[in-house]
């Protein structure tokens, strides 16, 4: 910057005024593209969706996040209670690998989601194909447990779904993985 | 007279001729005028930076360095010896936090607070290597920069990290040019605190590391009547030392600026699994993507440190305009057939820590993708 600085300061005035102002202009487009333009490359609607998270939320709600790396997202923005009931998904095994199978996956989100009958599925880093495709496995396991779409609000680079089902619907776990 | 006039120039590896001592425009001449550029120059720069400060939501560093901050110290320290990142953010922040509040805004004003001070810091490392001029055309470039107002906006370590390099800078500069040696006492505090913020202000000081040991060895060739730049072999080292005493404070104040890391680095590699590049989103299953330096990557990172970030569309608008940047290189490449002591030094610490991070991003691509990578800009 101080060489750039330089290299202007050197200048002759006609061209240095002419470089200068293209510069303030160019640089208070920018400035304010870049703050108020919401598609803006590197914005995330996190503040929204928590929002959204937040005013629905009901007690006893289960809140499904993918990949299970963005939590500090949530434990910012939501009130304690509902981050409390937040389960990221997918989880891991002991040696630190991830539990996606389709199998795994569905063993644990059972165990996950429990007798819930509200489930708020928070998706973002959708680009990444393996979280994309983890998504997809959850809410096709939701759907297989009756579990329907009663909310879908696509945002910037984060998604949130609610999907409700039956509330009297039956609910068994094998004591086995109950943890 | 200012030091950067009146002090040889040397060279960097290419032969280096003394610029013309510029007449000085500022100074003791026009003190208050400057005072009130820079204050007029740093108050647009907070109003940019304040006014937009909220107008974007948190993304997951941040959040993840408020939960960190949010801990007590001694976990906090014991996290962060297991993470990417040095502790004098993260302890900082911890205090702000307490102090201030945690709100988006509160947390956000802590990276303000560096970036407003970055401002006039900038005025004074453009005044001591080159003169008022430059100084208020760098501050002036600082304060409007949508990059750097971005950068000032988010809960994070790199205006700070500016703000240290920012002082390293100038005050090795004016250790080398004989303005006192309390100014390597400064220099050292200034890298210390850099590095103890951001792994990555150790790239600047490479450079300049760089800069000091050629510098060095061509005193010590003209001082035996060479005209020789480098010197012949690493035995001219221990007459080095001896004949050329800023080398050997260069040492002492570099030494002392990496005391923190006696305590730190220690902890840190306890983990080894740091240094197997995978972190977030690599441990999810998939492997850390294969990087490289890219057409793409090397016009792209330009135009965010120019133009901050926008759409896509208007990123991809902007990106092919590649041929001007182009052009803007050669013809700044062409006016740098003479290069000033203070240019030769910029260049260093520029260049020579650039060139350290494309090497060490062989080995870890992930490097060249890292923000600070980027803001080093």
């Amino acid at each position: 910057m101080i060489l750039f600085a330089r290299f202007l300061s050197d200048l002759k005035p006609r061209p240095f005024h002419l470089l200068a102002t293209a510069l303030v202009l160019l640089s208070l487009g920018s400035w304010a593209d870049q703050s108020y333009n919401p598609d803006n490359i590197v914005k995330w609607d996190n503040r929204q969706a928590m929002s959204i998270v937040s005013s629905g939320y009901q007690t006893g709600d289960t809140i499904l996040l993918i990949p299970n790396f963005v939590s500090s997202i949530p434990e910012y923005y939501l009130q304690p209670e509902a981050y409390a009931n937040l389960r990221k998904v997918p989880s891991f095994d002991a040696h630190g690998r991830p539990r996606n199978t389709p199998a795994e996956l569905a063993q644990d989100l059972e165990r996950q989601v429990g007798p819930s009958y509200r489930v708020w599925l928070v998706s973002t880093w959708q680009e990444t194909p393996r979280i994309a495709l983890d998504r997809a496995l959850t809410a096709r396991w939701l759907v297989s447990q009756n579990f329907r779409v009663v909310q879908d609000n696509p945002l910037r680079k984060i998604r949130v779904t609610l999907y409700e089902t039956d509330p009297n619907r039956d609910f068994f776990i094998n004591p086995g993985e109950a943890q | 007279m200012h030091a950067a006039n009146t002090n040889r120039s040397i060279g960097i590896g290419t032969r280096v001729i003394d610029r013309a001592a510029r007449p000085q425009q500022s100074g003791s001449a026009r003190p208050l005028l400057s005072g009130l550029l820079v204050t007029a120059i740093t108050l647009v720069g907070a109003a940019l930076r304040i006014a937009t400060i909220n107008t974007r939501s948190m993304w997951l560093d941040e959040t993840t360095a408020i939960r960190q901050a949010s801990w007590s110290i001694p976990e906090m320290l014991a996290w962060m010896a297991n993470n990417v990142h040095p502790p004098l953010f993260h302890t900082l922040l911890h205090y702000w936090i307490r102090a201030v509040g945690r709100s988006e805004v509160d947390v956000r004003a802590f990276a303000v607070m560096w970036g407003i001070i970055a401002i006039p810091l900038m005025y004074w490392a453009g005044r001591t290597l080159y003169d008022h001029r430059v100084g208020i055309i760098a501050s002036l470039v600082l304060a409007l920069s949508p990059f750097f107002i971005w950068y000032s906006q988010e809960a994070r370590m790199y205006t700070m990290m500016l703000v240290f390099s920012l002082l390293a800078t100038v005050a090795l500069w004016k250790a080398l040019n004989g303005h006192g040696r309390r100014w390597w006492i400064v220099y050292a505090l200034g890298a210390a605190a850099g590095i103890m913020t951001q792994y990555f202000s150790a790239f600047v000081l490479l450079g300049q590391a760089y800069y000091v040991v050629t510098r060095s060895s061509r005193k010590s060739a003209e001082a035996h009547g060479s005209d020789t730049e480098a010197p012949r072999s690493w035995r001219r080292i221990v007459p080095t030392l001896r004949e050329v005493p800023e080398l050997r404070w260069w040492l002492i104040a570099s030494a002392a600026a990496m005391l923190p890391l006696v305590w730190w680095l220690p902890q840190v590699l306890s983990h080894p699994e740091l240094f197997r590049g995978t972190s977030g989103a690599f441990n999810y299953g998939g492997a850390p993507p294969k990087l490289g330096i890219y057409f793409n990557e090397l016009i792209l990172i330009p135009v965010e440190a120019m133009f901050g970030f926008h759409a896509e569309t208007i990123m991809r608008n902007l990106v092919s305009m590649w041929p001007l940047l182009i052009t803007l290189v050669f013809i700044s490449a062409g006016m740098a057939r003479r290069l000033s002591g203070s240019t030769a030094y910029l260049a260093a610490t520029g260049i020579g820590g650039a060139a350290a991070i494309v090497a060490l991003g062989q080995w870890q691509p992930i490097i060249l993708a890292s923000p600070p990578c980027r803001f080093r800009w």
